[in-house]
């Protein structure tokens, strides 16, 4: 051999450069071709439910004292006080369960006189409207509070200029027979890592949330 | 010597020259392949963009422009016509916020209706929010869990939702190198989404692990971008800048609640003007007992957690 002449390039065994120059043009093919892939594929991320954004209160309130239907009058006159447990005695009230702590008798809120209202401590009237001065008889703090504004679902304007807020009665939230809240579906958790399976999504925010 | 003697009796080799030559050749193919994918990088800024000044450098015409400019950009990605503001800090007005937390029953609500009205990105998911399920009778983060499903409450649990805390003292307005987030007057730590590097130096900065990187261009379904828009709050954000929540200002700002608040089906999330005595979360703020979430690092979060009894 000594096709190089001035001697002093040294010589390279002409394997060394195949494999050289074969291995990078077998990278560039992988490159092109893209053999590699494009990694994990992402994980599907169901669509936004407009549930999850809805503001609606947890019940609706209704406009008008009814049962099933009716107004109340359509049954009780009220002429006579009520007497007795409603629960036993009537096939209609019997399958309101009450859970309400120690208070589990019926005419401790509704009105034996006029069951359209409910009653206050000396028996006078408290009309489905003012509904807030019933549970303020006995949730005196959670009234002063809800007055305030800390208890309580507010929407609208936080600023008393532009509208003001809009608070939401007692029973928008609570079912006056069984006022603790039942359990809910929780919406989604979080897809910290798009690329890893399952959900790993242990210490997520409070190692700052690398994601 | 000897070596090349060797050699030079296959008959098998080449010159260094040539050798060099020939691998640069195939060194330069191989990279060229591998970079083959920038080729379809598409969203480049265009000149406006890149040489727009700082937000704060803006004069009203400049801003005008730029609204115009992202508006007709988001009514060509998206089809609608946004209604795209940047309503200024209110005087008199310091924001904070107030969470009860022994009644968040963690359903995860607020953390949807963040996505719906910030435009966060789909997938990959952008959440403002992360609600942690901790221990009762435990205020240690470390144990918590974010992944939990199914039916809430769960027994001996409580939940602490956690999102930009908008420090008085924010250690990530003081990490930015580029000052390309800074804290409004109203108490809103703001970002300007144009001037971001993405460096990440913030959302390292952050105790509270607020901040989200746009590692992808945000994808947002066309129907459910939020039209609403502000400069410095919800409008599409690019790839590669950081984001987080701005006690939502475009609504803040103009009087309402934020998202999370109004969606919020216990209640548990107080929002108001603390620089008013009579507001609401003044009250709490006077009246409750109220816990700042890492207290020991100084930060003076807007953001408090409260309990009722």
């Amino acid at each position: 051999m000594g096709t190089d002449t001035n001697g002093t390039s040294p010589k390279i065994p002409l394997w060394t450069a195949a494999v050289a120059v074969g291995g990078m043009i077998l990278l560039a093919i992988v490159f092109i071709l893209n053999l590699l892939g494009n990694g994990a594929p992402r994980e599907n991320i169901a669509k936004l439910s407009p549930d999850y954004s809805d503001t609606a209160t947890v019940r609706k309130v209704r406009k008008d004292m009814t049962f099933d239907g009716a107004p109340c009058q359509s049954c009780h006159e009220g002429v006579e006080a009520l007497q007795g447990d409603p629960k036993k005695r009537s096939v209609f009230h019997d399958k309101i369960e009450i859970r309400h702590g120690r208070n589990q008798h019926c005419f401790n809120c509704h009105n034996r006189k006029q069951p359209a209202y409910f009653s206050n401590f000396d028996g006078s009237p408290i009309k489905l409207a003012n509904v807030e001065l019933l549970c303020a008889k006995c949730h005196g703090t959670i009234y002063r509070d809800w007055n305030n504004g800390a208890h309580g679902k507010r929407t609208g304007f936080w600023d008393v200029a532009k509208g003001g807020p809009k608070p939401t009665v007692c029973i928008a939230c609570h079912d006056p027979h069984w006022p603790v809240f039942k359990p809910m579906k929780a919406a989604p958790p979080p897809h910290i890592n798009p690329r890893r399976r399952g959900k790993g999504a242990r210490g997520g925010a409070e190692h700052g949330g690398h994601e | 010597m000897s070596e090349e003697q060797k050699s030079g009796e296959t008959g098998a080799d080449i010159s260094r020259r040539a050798f060099l030559a020939a691998t640069a050749t195939a060194v330069a193919a191989a990279t060229a392949a591998a970079l083959a994918p920038m080729k379809d990088i598409l969203d480049l800024p265009t000149l406006e963009e890149f040489l727009r000044k700082h937000y704060t450098e803006l004069t009203p015409a400049d801003k005008e422009a730029i609204i115009a400019r992202i508006s007709a950009q988001v009514e060509k990605d998206y089809g609608v016509r946004p209604h795209l503001s940047d309503p200024p800090p209110l005087t008199g007005v310091e924001f904070g916020y107030a969470l009860n937390i022994g009644r968040c029953i963690g359903c995860r609500k607020c953390v949807y209706a963040c996505v719906a009205e910030n435009n966060q990105s789909r997938n990959p998911e952008i959440q403002y929010i992360r609600v942690l399920e901790m221990k009762k009778g435990s205020i240690d983060v470390e144990t918590s869990r974010t992944e939990y499903e199914g039916e809430v409450p769960k027994q001996n649990s409580y939940y602490m939702p956690v999102q930009c805390h908008q420090c008085r003292k924010a250690p990530c307005v003081k990490a930015c190198p580029v000052k390309a987030t800074w804290q409004e007057p109203d108490g809103i730590v703001v970002i300007d989404y144009n001037w971001c590097i993405g460096c990440r130096y913030c959302m390292a900065a952050c105790p509270y692990g607020a901040r989200r990187f746009n590692f992808e261009t945000p994808h947002i379904p066309k129907d459910e971008l939020n039209p609403e828009m502000g400069l410095l709050s919800n409008q599409p954000r690019p790839q590669g800048v950081v984001e987080k929540c701005h006690f939502c200002l475009h609504r803040t700002r103009n009087g309402k609640y934020p998202a999370c608040v109004e969606v919020c089906p216990t209640g548990s999330r107080k929002f108001g003007n603390m620089l008013d005595p009579e507001s609401e979360i003044s009250n709490i703020l006077k009246n409750k007992r109220v816990y700042i979430l890492k207290e020991e690092v100084g930060t003076l979060p807007r953001f408090y957690y409260y309990f009722d009894i």
